[in-house]
């Protein structure tokens, strides 16, 4: 898999052509980044990067088939390969010679790296140069990995670092970012920079550090209110207000998140496995996965008496000319009964 | 030199000066002194918690002479020109009045050349939000490749407007409010820096409606401090914010508590004549309640209140009130605010909204219980007017309007119900001449009306008329219901009608379904079949319009008409 052939870079043992397909931004930067440095020597390897929906792919061969001036080899990055995928109508601007990159890639020069990125998440198997890429190139796919994986994958990485980091924490950070591991790196970075000498990344520096986002904050707020605690729905709910959260897109937030709430776990009692739940909701099975590990689940009533509550405050939002902050702040203040 | 405000000269200059924003601070600390800054930043925060004055810092720092360092030094050339804002490698760039892509495109050309005597071009990008969709676009494209030489820091207080393209390639820090303590700390050091004694109280109002921003505390104090002589005072401080003082809101509430209503009264009127706006009043009163309500919840909430401080006595007043009472308040009050805008007698919604308050007993049940109460009685009045007005109008004797009270059809809940009664005894007194009489005055009549009202009309026939009344039948039920109900068109159209031929006539509605029904009962009842029927012409025969059909009982005939239409069908007996 991937970890085999960035072995495979490493050891200098470098194809002529890389296919990279999926949407994991971090697969593909880190992929180049590795090619870039096993290809520098003692000079910096010349990378040539281009954006196959602004340029044809002939630039590209054209680039490839011209032999490098300062280096032994060069390094080409061809972005947004569209053509590789099923085609939408209408939006290609770019006239492609595929014909031409066909024959071109049974015979590619060896003195140019070569890297197709299609960050798309399925390609179209039938086309006629989707086969031939796949054939004569290096694939590698940038698919997000299973949670599990991530758990394992942020671990290796803290380690890495030199620092140590507890389940909690673990599923703290996953629970607060979300599978992009570009963005956890990066919320990895800073906090082995908030440490310093310290070791160990604790649950509360990933709460206190980690940047939030509005789904985490109004699931957290609505959590608090239907728990019953005011105290902390009131605290979340004036900290999104100071980061300019219309309080009616807040409603409406609050109001799909407890339909979702209340038809997941009809459907639970049904007997349906969470898997399926999110299929059949079409939501994310994350997101069915918080709701359904909630320690103390809300009766079906309560959801739908607080739900009732939100539609009073929507209309109320939209007809007066008040402080509007204020309506639902007094919504959220009034224990849920 | 001009004036500086408060909030310009005292902007922070390095890291140790800051205040809040710990974790921001030690993160970007380390950063610069391990030499492991990333190419983009984005801090993003509410206003006035330091996001620019960071990102200026982070810049010295980054291209001090003295770097790796963890602070600026302020002292070389480079952190100098930097604070006076006239370095060439470091780049402020206001996105609020830059959106569009040529300005994005202007200054990201000149992102490879390398810097001119820094260690790195910093561009600061202030109110990043504000990029239009296409330089959101420009600067990604940048930010996915950037050279090694630069950095960028994005700076917005409302990170959720950014695409998540950008923020996926930026680390990402959040800037915390600010806390009372905090803010309050670094106004002492501003007051004593300038020389000027100050009461305590003063600087927690300051802080309270600063709620969190720092540049917001500072400039209030500016204001507070051009307006206060030697000493700086509550009473200043409550006048440049233009909050009332809590303690008048003590009194308020304790008056409405022990229903004094002469008190409140008084006190709104003091507090009007000191110049505050009832509408500003309303809004302050609410939030008041607000605050008493929050005292009442469980857990410290303190940072969130905004006209009352911590204090026992409000703990006292708050636990005085039921929460219930205390959003009754609030809603009467919003109420009165909703009514407000539309008056310019504002001050008297505002008595009206304090009486309502003060005389509201602990169980608001009994006040809607007197509301519904009155509300019945006026509906009974109103009924009454209406009818009596009727019988002026059209002269029915009284007892007939009884049989049928017009509320009664009014509220059928499957639409319109004609008075089956009423038209039967029409039927039985029915006569040819009556009838004829009505449709030779109908199309003049009908002319008369306006036209909306004529429209109504216009699909009904009348069918039957007896001495003083008769049956009108129309061919929709929604027709019929609204002329039935319309009680001044009725009276109107029997005037005209009145007027050509002589009669008032009471006029009766049924539409056409439940006419051909009744009109079938009402032949067998009265064993009216032109067959068998042996009375006498001349002798008041009951005599209703196209009745004639109705003859045919034969199933055959029945089948034939609803096929074909009534006109179309000729029995011919053998």
């Amino acid at each position: 898999m991937i970890t085999k052939i960035w072995q495979d870079i490493k050891k200098g043992n470098i194809a002529p052509v890389y296919l990279i397909v999926g949407e994991e931004t971090y697969f593909i930067d880190e992929t180049v980044n590795r090619l870039k440095e096993a290809l520098s020597g003692q000079e910096e390897v010349e990378l040539i990067p281009f954006d196959l929906a602004e340029r044809p792919v002939d630039f590209v061969i054209d680039e490839a088939d011209t032999i490098p001036f300062f280096t032994d080899k060069k390094l080409i990055i061809a972005k947004n390969a569209s053509f590789l995928k099923a085609t939408e109508k209408g939006k290609e601007k770019i006239e492609h010679d595929l014909k031409r990159l066909e024959t071109w890639l049974s015979y590619p020069t060896d003195t140019a790296v070569t890297v197709f990125i299609a960050p798309y998440e399925k390609l179209d198997e039938r086309k006629k140069v989707t086969k031939l890429m796949k054939e004569s190139s290096v694939l590698i796919s940038a698919e997000t990995p299973k949670e599990q994986d991530l758990y394992v994958w942020i671990k290796l990485e803290v380690e890495a670092s030199g620092k140590i980091i507890g389940d909690s924490a673990t599923a703290k950070l996953l629970e607060m970012v979300g599978a992009n591991m570009l963005q956890l790196k990066m919320e990895l970075e800073k906090m082995v920079l908030y440490l310093g000498q310290e070791h160990e990344i604790t649950e509360e520096l990933v709460e206190e550090l980690v940047a939030k986002t509005l789904e985490h904050d109004a699931f957290k707020m609505l959590n608090a209110y239907l728990g019953n605690r005011q105290a902390e729905a009131l605290t979340i709910y004036h900290d999104l207000l100071r980061q300019k959260e219309e309080p009616i897109m807040l409603v409406g937030l609050l109001a799909s998140n407890i339909r979702t709430m209340s038809q997941a776990f009809y459907l639970l009692t049904k007997g349906y496995h969470p898997q399926q739940i999110a299929k059949q909701l079409k939501v994310h099975p994350y997101r069915v996965k918080m709701i359904l590990e909630q320690r103390n689940r809300p009766a079906a009533e309560r959801l739908l008496q607080a739900l009732n509550a939100l539609a009073t405050v929507d209309l109320q939002l939209k007809s007066t000319s008040s402080n509007r902050a204020r309506i639902l702040e007094l919504f959220l203040m009034k224990p849920l009964l | 030199m001009t004036y500086q405000a408060f909030y310009r000269v005292y902007r922070p200059q390095s890291f140790r000066e800051m205040s809040g924003q710990v974790h921001v601070k030690r993160t970007l600390q380390n950063a610069l002194l391990a030499n492991k800054t990333t190419h983009a930043y984005l801090f993003s925060g509410p206003r006035g918690t330091g996001k620019t004055s960071t990102a200026k810092i982070f810049a010295k720092t980054l291209n001090c002479e003295h770097a790796p360092t963890s602070e600026p030094c302020n002292e070389c050339a480079t952190c100098i020109s930097i604070t006076e804002g006239s370095h060439p490698d470091i780049i402020e760039f206001d996105a609020a009045s830059n959106s569009r892509v040529e300005e994005m495109r202007d200054i990201i050309e000149k992102v490879h050349f390398t810097p001119a005597n820094a260690r790195f071009k910093v561009y600061i990008i202030d109110e990043v939000h504000m990029l239009s969709t296409s330089a959101f676009n420009a600067l990604l494209k940048t930010l996915e490749e950037p050279p090694a030489h630069v950095v960028f820091v994005l700076a917005t207080t409302e990170p959720h407007k950014l695409p998540a393209t950008i923020i996926s390639r930026c680390q990402r820090f959040d800037f915390k409010r600010l806390s009372s303590n905090d803010i309050l700390e670094r106004m002492k050091v501003v007051l004593e820096d300038i020389d000027l004694p100050f009461e305590e109280q003063a600087l927690k109002v300051i802080t309270q409606s600063a709620a969190g921003g720092m540049r917001d505390a500072l400039s209030l104090l500016d204001q507070v401090v051009s307006f206060s002589k030697d000493v700086l005072k509550v009473e200043d401080a409550l006048f440049v914010t233009g909050s009332v003082s809590q303690d008048v809101f003590y009194e308020l509430t304790l008056a409405i508590q022990q229903k004094d209503v002469a008190k409140v009264l008084l006190l709104l009127e003091q507090l009007v004549a000191d110049g505050k706006e009832p509408l500003r009043l309303t809004e302050d009163l609410i939030t008041f309640f607000r605050d008493l309500l929050l005292l009442q919840t469980e857990g410290d909430l303190s940072e969130l209140l905004e006209l009352v401080t911590i204090e026992d006595r409000f703990i006292q007043l708050a636990q005085q009130f039921s929460a219930d009472t205390l959003y009754s308040f609030i809603d009467t009050l919003a109420q009165t605010q909703q009514e407000m805008r539309f008056s310019h007698h504002t001050k008297i919604y505002l008595e009206t909204a304090l009486l309502k308050i003060t005389q509201f007993t602990s169980s608001p049940t009994a006040t809607v219980g007197v509301n519904s109460a009155l509300e019945e009685k006026v509906v009974t009045l109103e009924r009454l007017v209406q009818q009596l007005t009727e019988q002026l109008a059209n002269g029915v004797p009284a007892q007939q309007q009884e049989q049928q009270p017009p509320r009664q059809r009014a509220k059928t809940p499957n639409g319109f119900k004609p008075q089956t009664g009423r038209i039967q005894e029409v039927l039985k007194d029915a006569t040819k001449e009556g009838i004829q009489k009505i449709k030779s005055a109908w199309a003049h009549s009908l002319n008369q009306l306006q036209k909306s009202q004529a429209a109504l009309l216009a699909e009904a026939e009348p069918v039957a008329a007896s001495s003083s009344a008769f049956v009108l039948k129309f061919k929709y039920d929604i027709h019929c219901q609204m002329v039935a109900e319309n009680r001044s068109l009725l009276t109107m159209f029997a005037q005209t009608l009145a007027a050509q031929i002589g009669t008032m006539y009471e006029v009766l509605c049924i539409p056409e379904s439940s006419w051909l029904e009744l009109r079938e009962n009402f032949i067998r009842d009265n064993g009216l079949n032109a067959k068998k029927s042996e009375q006498v012409e001349n002798v008041a025969e009951p005599f209703i319009d196209d009745a004639q059909p109705i003859a045919s009982q034969d199933p055959l005939i029945v089948e034939a008409e609803a096929l074909f239409g009534k006109d179309f069908v000729e029995v011919i007996e053998e």
